[in-house]
């Protein structure tokens, strides 16, 4: 657990100075996510690091972080009731940039992805 | 000022009651959504969120009090992001294959979000805060929290936003995607990711780990193209 939270918090460090220092509008749990890939690619294939390094620990906190996404988000979502007045004000507009928009959004990518993927066949599908 | 009442106020004045509470409130309404066969109406973020602001407005308690004790939850929103290379990297081979529909998805679903919000706030005539406020809605709350503030928006008003999007993604993806006739799990899963987030991504976890796996890429992968595609509309709508 604790080697696992200590990499996952140290690749998103690595992503705040960089996004700090390069002024990209990058976010750094995001750079932080392509270096956990890139630490996992060469975990894989490297034998020589520590053996702390190379425990299950860190895919079992990295699982259990995943898993447990949703309830993240509540934390956030309660502060509505902060703000209950100008979502009143505005509540015919708010909902339909909630709900129309994101069932447009959903739909325009699902559409674009199967087009897209008609046209370029992956070498091995399963379907399933 | 009877004992009790010196109890209650004790413990609703401190980080302890608030974080103890977010967590049994979510436990007790995931266990009903598992219940509920996972029913996409039985949204564990969206009941949690009314149970907990309903208690908060009726204790009147303030949302800052709330907040430092939910922070210790708040804060793993980032490294729960970082950890999505778990399921990328286990996916690497498939994800790799469809690169070209994830790239060409990506680019049109990102800019047809973003240009939705500004249509859709042009046509109800939204003051400018909102508009702003709402053109990261589709990327991950801690994201899309920086986004807003850099582009002059209200980052709690892009939180609640987002956490609604999340949630109205993750209620309407199965229906309107069968009714769509998507049958494809890693085109169901890379729009619910994109559109709807860490919400979305966590509902297509319930459902297939491959639908799982490819919200987890749109999610990442919208999450950087918003923080680059925002500003410029901003600046277009501002300017």
């Amino acid at each position: 657990m604790v080697v696992g939270l200590a990499v996952v918090l140290l690749c998103q460090l690595v992503g705040e100075i960089f996004a700090y220092t390069t002024h990209l509008p990058v976010p750094a749990p995001v750079v932080g996510l392509v270096l956990l890939f890139g630490f996992f690619l060469v975990r894989d294939r490297w034998e020589w690091l520590p053996f702390s390094l190379r425990s299950e620990e860190i895919d079992k906190t990295c699982e259990t972080l995943v898993q447990q996404m949703a309830l993240l988000f509540v934390p956030a979502g309660v502060g509505i009731v902060q703000r209950l007045g100008i979502l009143e004000a505005n509540v015919v507009g708010v909902l339909a940039i909630i709900v129309v928009t994101t069932a447009f959004s959903i739909a325009v990518t699902a559409y674009t992805f199967r087009l897209v993927s008609r046209w370029f066949p992956a070498p091995t599908e399963s379907e399933e | 000022m009877n004992a009790s009442e010196g109890l209650w106020s004790h413990l609703t004045g401190g980080a302890l009651f608030w974080l103890t509470l977010t967590l049994v409130v979510y436990t007790i309404v995931d266990r009903l959504s598992l219940l509920a066969r996972r029913n996409p109406l039985a949204n564990p973020v969206l009941h949690s969120v009314w149970v907990i602001g309903t208690i908060l407005v009726v204790s009147g308690t303030p949302y800052e009090t709330y907040f430092d004790g939910a922070y210790f939850i708040h804060f793993l929103l980032g490294p729960a992001t970082v950890a999505l290379a778990l399921p990328l990297y286990e996916n690497r081979r498939v994800v790799l294959r469809s690169l070209v529909p994830i790239v060409a998805a990506l680019a049109v679903g990102s800019a047809a979000t973003i240009g939705s919000v500004i249509v859709c706030a042009a046509i109800f005539d939204l003051p400018a805060m909102i508009t702003i406020s709402s053109l990261p809605k589709s990327a991950t709350s801690g994201v899309a929290m920086g986004i807003s503030q850099s582009v002059g928006g209200d980052a709690s008003l892009t939180a609640i936003i987002v956490v609604a999007t999340g949630i109205a993604g993750a209620v309407m993806a199965t229906p309107l995607l069968n009714f769509l006739r998507i049958t494809d799990r890693r085109a169901r899963g890379f729009a619910l990711g994109l559109a709807a987030h860490g919400v979305g991504t966590a509902r297509a976890f319930q459902v297939h780990p491959l639908t799982g796996t490819f919200a987890g890429v749109g999610m990442s992968l919208n999450g950087l193209l918003t923080a680059v595609l925002v500003p410029l509309a901003a600046s277009l709508i501002g300017g």
